[in-house]
């Protein structure tokens, strides 16, 4: 069970499975999601509305909402040498409550919803190291002043004593990094944290994160659905589809190099800066299932172009393609490409 | 897109400033000023991007362009087909011939239908209210628009509730369609949805655009969509227009510092992009207090002197000539 046998990883899922129930029904939303994070490494999660990414980032710090539940799987985590289950502790004991805000740092996407509006932005960024560390209130304001600067964060001793409405929406962005950086986390989990911003602000915030990872050794996992992004932060990327991890691998094999055709797509339905304005957009065509739709066979296969009668017989198992690229497609061949499609039977 | 030499709509010097209140007495304290002097000529057949950050008042030239907000101060025309004619003054029913032409889509498709009303109803109400008598008529242009989006006739049965976000949007555009528009101003109408289903929607506008000769008004704050779709690109900034070019010399041939910097922030696949990048420091100041000269002189990295006190003005770009004018000092003119 240790994580430090072979290469030194900060976090370990595997086969990780999530239900959740509806009513009187069970829906498999995560299914055996593996991921391994090596310490110091930026990875991406991306994937469209519903494909899982947000309850992957939930599961691991274990704040599913109350009807989801982690069936089956290990999510393993690497701190101080230490190895922990994070799926077996106690959803709100002291050892995963130490672990979440103390060593798993979180910033969510709605920056207005996660401030409380009745206190000073200050205090709650302080309030995160009072209950991790035994220090002063003076000394907990003198960080956070120091940590305001860093981020920067203008006018950091009077912004301190300032209520959320009175940021700007990147600046209280950046007193949530404040917020789940404070502890010195060794993992920051970050859903869509740039989505609602504009894309100057993003990019300030992107270049803000990076530089943690750099400088201070931070490993993160940023969650987004924008491609371009991700080719300029990531060093690894997971694809997600309904539930599932269908490509992982570094940045460029996964970007410069997709294999699965679902990742193939999405590539292309993105219109670039140098796009060619004569040239269609590519879409998928349909519309992502519902995961209580989809029991057997790949999840993409009522999609895609290169569906085949065995695609829809039984569970897709990964193809390794290199020693760092995985692609869930059985219709991949040896060298692991994709067969030439034959006319009629692409996407229109 | 500019082949016929007199616009359909015409905008010029269009002003809106919101009063802010203050005080016990609700006394007007200032305003905002979410337009601060826009011209603007949209062309037959045309779609113009129009781009921006949030709070640049792309939304409000949107809405005042489709009347449904009035201007402060400033010139709406619109050529019914003699001619340009001030649209400002219309009142009842020559108000009604007006939003006949001119269509608005919204962002969120999910607030834009009634939850409660069958969609093929929605649809039929709004030739009702613009005096499609004839119900075999309407029935009939309500086909022929589910037609082009490619929603099924049976699905005019349904309610709101039973589609997902991007056949909602195709519904919303059938809608605008039936009533046979000649301007479609589109808010943010892909930015609530995945990509994918961004790209049916983005492909669907062209087709529609190429089978009808519509005019758009593409408000999006997605450059690369906003280059795709259009055919010039305007960009704005604090409530002016910054730059308007056409849309396939972006990003190239952009003059403006602001442009060149709102281009850069968006990320590329193409390493080199990142090294080039201009950072703006700083984020827009706020619409109430709005420096004196160019709206951008805070933020600028070419900043002069002039640029303090005097407010540039859209001039034909001394570069690019033809269709490309800037709103800057560094821009001497053609």
């Amino acid at each position: 069970m240790t994580l430090s046998t072979s290469k030194d990883l900060i976090l370990d899922l595997k086969k990780v499975n999530v239900k959740f129930k509806v009513e009187d029904d069970t829906i498999h939303i995560l299914r055996d999601v593996s991921l391994s994070l090596p310490r110091g490494s930026f990875l991406c999660v991306v994937g469209e509305s519903g494909c899982g990414k947000s309850v992957t980032a939930q599961a691991i710090v274990q704040l599913l909402p109350d009807n989801g539940q982690i069936s089956s799987g290990e999510i393993l985590f690497s701190s101080d040498n230490n190895d922990v289950e994070l799926n077996k502790l106690e959803k709100f004991g002291k050892e995963m409550r130490d672990i979440r805000g103390g060593k798993i740092g979180m910033i969510f996407q709605d920056t207005l919803s996660s401030l409380n509006p009745a206190h000073k932005v200050g205090r709650q960024v302080a309030e995160s190291l009072l209950q991790h560390f035994d220090i002063s209130k003076d000394e907990a304001r003198t960080r956070v002043i120091e940590l305001f600067r860093k981020l920067g964060i203008p006018d950091p001793e009077r912004r301190y004593d300032a209520y959320p409405h009175e940021f700007s929406g990147g600046m209280r962005q950046r007193v949530m990094i404040a917020i789940a950086t404070v502890c010195e986390p060794d993992l920051v989990i970050a859903d869509e944290p740039t989505t609602a911003l504009d894309v100057t602000i993003q990019a300030q915030i992107m270049t803000l994160l990076k530089d943690l990872q750099k400088t201070a050794g931070k490993s993160f996992i940023l969650i987004t659905h924008n491609m371009a992004l991700v080719s300029e932060v990531a060093d690894h990327v997971a694809v997600m589809y309904l539930g599932r991890v269908v490509e992982y691998g570094t940045v460029n094999e996964v970007l410069r190099d997709p294999r699965h055709p679902y990742t193939k797509a999405l590539m292309a339905s993105v219109p670039t800066l140098d796009a060619d304005k004569d040239v269609e957009l590519q879409t998928v065509e349909g519309q992502t299932p519902s995961p209580a739709e989809v029991t057997v066979g790949c999840e993409f296969a009522g999609r895609c172009p290169y569906v085949i009668d065995a695609c829809k017989e039984k569970t897709i198992e990964m193809t390794q393609i290199s020693s760092s690229h995985e692609v869930r497609c059985i219709r991949l061949d040896a060298n692991g490409k994709l067969p030439v499609l034959v006319g009629g039977a692409t996407n229109e | 897109m500019s082949n016929s030499t007199t616009p359909l709509y015409k905008v010029g010097q269009i002003k809106k400033h919101f009063p802010v209140l203050g005080g016990v007495l609700r006394r007007t304290k200032g305003y905002v000023k979410a337009l601060d002097g826009v011209d603007l000529e949209v062309f037959r057949g045309e779609t113009i991007s129009v781009i921006g950050e949030s709070g640049c008042g792309k939304t409000t030239l949107g809405r005042m362009l489709a009347l449904l907000d009035k201007p402060t101060d400033g010139e709406l025309s619109f050529d019914f087909g003699n001619g340009l004619q001030d649209v400002r003054s219309l009142r009842g029913e020559n108000q009604m011939k007006f939003r006949k032409k001119v269509q608005m889509i919204f962002q969120d498709p999910y607030t834009s239908f009634n939850p409660r009303q069958r969609v093929g109803a929605a649809m039929d109400e709004v030739l009702r209210v613009h005096g499609v008598k004839d119900e075999a008529e309407r029935n009939a242009r309500i086909l022929e628009a589910c037609e082009m989006v490619n929603i099924r006739p049976e699905y005019l049965q349904r309610y709101p509730h039973e589609f997902s976000g991007g056949q909602r949007q195709r519904l919303a555009i059938a809608r605008c369609l039936a009533t046979k528009p000649e301007l479609i101003i589109a808010d943010e109408i892909v930015s609530a949805l995945d990509v994918s289903i961004q790209a049916q929607i983005v492909n669907l506008l062209l087709k529609i655009q190429r089978e009808t000769g519509l005019s758009f008004i593409f408000v999006t704050h997605d450059v690369a969509v906003a280059r795709y779709v259009g055919h010039r690109v305007a960009v704005m900034y604090l409530g002016n227009v910054v730059e308007i070019l056409p849309a396939e010399s972006l990003p190239e041939a952009a003059e403006h510092p602001y442009t060149i910097a709102l281009l850069s922030a968006v990320p590329s696949m193409n390493p080199k992009a990142k090294e080039d990048r201009v950072a703006l420091q700083g984020e827009v100041p706020s619409p109430i207090d709005m420096p004196s000269g160019c709206a951008f002189s805070t933020r600028c990295p070419s900043v002069m002197d002039i640029c303090r006190t005097e407010r540039p003005v859209l001039k034909i770009s001394n570069i690019s000539k033809g269709d490309h004018q800037v709103a800057c000092h560094l821009n001497k003119g053609a």
